[in-house]
């Protein structure tokens, strides 16, 4: 069975750039036990080993648009809905230390 | 005074065509409903750009069937210069710079957007509580203890409280047909790509669908025939020939085959729905339709809401990772970049939505890959393999949509997932997973609230559902429903 407890929560989180209060941890760990322990039944599936994963409901085929060039967006639409700007570019505090 | 709001499309249409309404009128009515609404339905009323359409319409286009029709768009489809928040506190502020597909398809008709509408944050939530403005309610219920569901929670309370004849929403793991269960609403879901999801906010992409309420199964048809078909900017819309479903439909089922699968109806808690049901399994008998008890493992109905989770969860992890603030939506500064987008992300979402996406990079972690997300696409395989296997002898599955009516809210934060829920409280899911047409229709009130039964059919056969549904609305009668105060 996986292991989950609040120390690897907390690094997911971290990872994915939020934190959560305490009482959200105590949820997910119930909620991840739980999902664990219903997938470690499905070992007992034999046919999940001949069987490739999901990614879509059908195969989609031939759908690729023609390669034709097109207008895009204008410098101002895309500076719109930033909040700090300076220059015609969008600032934000140092990335590289 | 004017009740024409109080119609079906149809009906309007016509009305509109022999001049006994304007569309002013109608837009008109349905604001001032609009700026009543008690159940906190809406994220931004779209008064000004209501009117400014209304008094640009084409008089060419009135026979379009949704030319002067006023309707509301859930809060995830994008709006050029509208509002589009998601329903989440990190996108306070935003305003798209272009329109989502579905939007363009239906002001191109001439139809009138009234107002965005709230959701669970992001799409992700089945409560219509979750939403950065809190609970959206149930116009069946004023104590306003009941849920409507979600998470298109303020698209359905607004069709069904007689704002908008039409209320566009988005459906997951069941986030339009749950919600018509519980508002007696018509909730359809067609085929995964048969409607462009261009310009909606993804939660899921393998599973999201565009889906829309209406209140009688004709209009439902007239919609999808407008908002069907390829789009170029939508790599899984479809290219396959389109059917015209108004013109097609019919309530003839005779000889027709229904599967109903034995163990989700089992695990219907509620007696009224459920005799209600086997009621209407023999009133479809009667018309000539065969039905079918099959089964389908209780092992694998367990695993159909883990695995959405950890399906759903991953999917969501990942396409949300671009909400940090910094090219649009609501930013808190930091003394680092790194401070600054946890900070922005920390603050800017839910706890619920939260969790949602922790489960998700939990089942993603390197260690974790393939005995829980990997399984989970083969579960999911497999569950859709046995579905598939179903519908090949069946024309339809009929089911009950939900366990019971319309939850109580509960305030206190609980897993989502654990042993007391039933496979009939989530079965929904299985159109998700294989993205099968898939409708929902009231069938009977228990307690003063609605309750609906859901047809799912075979990959874009859509004109099946539709005739089943029609057969049992013709059964129920049970057709353009509102609570009475609103009429």
């Amino acid at each position: 069975m996986k292991k989950v407890d609040k120390a690897i929560l907390k690094d997911t989180a971290n990872k994915l750039l939020f934190d959560l209060n305490d009482e959200s941890y105590d949820i997910l760990l119930d909620e991840l036990n739980f999902i664990v322990a219903e997938m470690d039944k499905a070992s007992s599936f034999t046919e999940l080993s001949n069987i490739s994963p999901m990614v879509f409901p059908y195969e989609i085929e031939g759908q690729l648009k023609e390669d034709v060039a097109i207008t895009p967006l204008s410098r101002e639409e895309v500076l719109k809905n930033a909040s700090d700007i300076q220059d015609g570019q969008i600032r934000i505090p140092k990335v590289i230390k | 005074m004017n009740n024409y709001l109080d119609m079906t499309i149809l009906e309007i249409h016509e009305a509109l065509l022999n001049n006994k309404v304007t569309p002013l009128e109608l837009v008109k009515i349905a604001l001032s409903r609009a700026k009543q609404d008690t159940n906190n339905a809406f994220e931004y009323i779209s008064e000004k750009e209501a009117l400014e359409m209304v008094a640009h319409l084409d008089e060419a286009k009135k026979n379009n069937l949704l030319w002067g029709i006023p309707f509301v768009l859930k809060d995830n489809f994008s709006t050029k210069d509208i509002p589009t928040t998601g329903s989440s506190n990190i996108l306070n502020g935003y305003k798209p710079v272009f329109n989502s597909e579905v939007y363009q398809r239906l002001i191109d008709q001439g139809a009138i957007l009234i107002g965005k509408t709230t959701l669970d944050e992001l799409g992700m939530g089945g409560t219509g509580s979750s939403g950065h403005l809190g609970k959206t309610f149930n116009p069946w219920d004023k104590k306003h203890q009941h849920q409507v569901g979600g998470s298109s929670c303020g698209s359905a309370s607004a069709t069904c409280s007689g704002i908008v004849p039409l209320g566009i929403g988005s459906d997951t793991g069941d986030s339009v047909r749950k919600p018509a269960s519980n508002a007696g609403l018509v909730g359809f879901k067609p085929t995964w790509g048969l409607i462009s999801r261009y310009g909606l906010i993804p939660f899921a992409q393998s599973l999201d669908h565009v889906a829309y309420f209406t209140r009688s199964v004709k209009d439902s048809a007239l919609v999808l025939d407008i908002l069907q078909g390829r789009d170029e900017k939508d790599a899984t819309s479809t290219s396959k020939t389109l059917v015209n479903h108004l013109d097609n439909i019919t309530s003839n089922i005779n000889g027709k085959r229904i599967a109903v699968i034995d163990e989700i109806l089992e695990s219907v808690n509620n007696q009224t729905i459920k005799g209600t049901f086997l009621n209407t399994l023999d009133a479809l008998k009667a018309k000539g339709a065969i039905i079918n008890h099959v089964s389908l493992d209780k092992k694998i109905c367990d695993l159909i809401y883990p695995t959405y989770i950890i399906l759903s969860g991953a999917e969501s992890s990942s396409n949300n990772a671009n909400l940090n603030g910094i090219s649009f939506g609501s930013r808190i500064d930091g003394k680092t970049y790194e401070e600054m987008v946890k900070n922005t992300r920390t603050t800017g979402f839910s706890e619920k939505s939260k969790r949602r996406m922790t489960i998700g990079g939990f089942v993603l972690r390197k260690e974790n890959y393939d005995e829980l997300y990997v399984k989970a696409q083969k579960i999911r395989h497999l569950i859709v393999n046995k579905v598939n296997e179903i519908l090949k002898d069946n024309d339809i599955i009929y089911l009950p949509a939900s366990s019971d009516i319309a939850p109580i809210f509960d305030d206190v934060e609980k897993p989502i997932l654990s042993n007391k829920q039933t496979v009939a409280d989530n079965h929904l899911v299985l159109g998700n997973f294989a993205g099968l047409p898939s409708l929902t229709l009231p069938i009977g009130f228990d307690k003063g609230l609605p309750f609906g039964a859901n047809f799912m059919g075979k990959a874009f056969d859509e004109i099946t559902v539709l005739d089943f549904s029609l057969a049992l609305e013709d059964i129920t009668g049970l057709k353009n429903l509102q609570p009475k105060e609103n009429k």
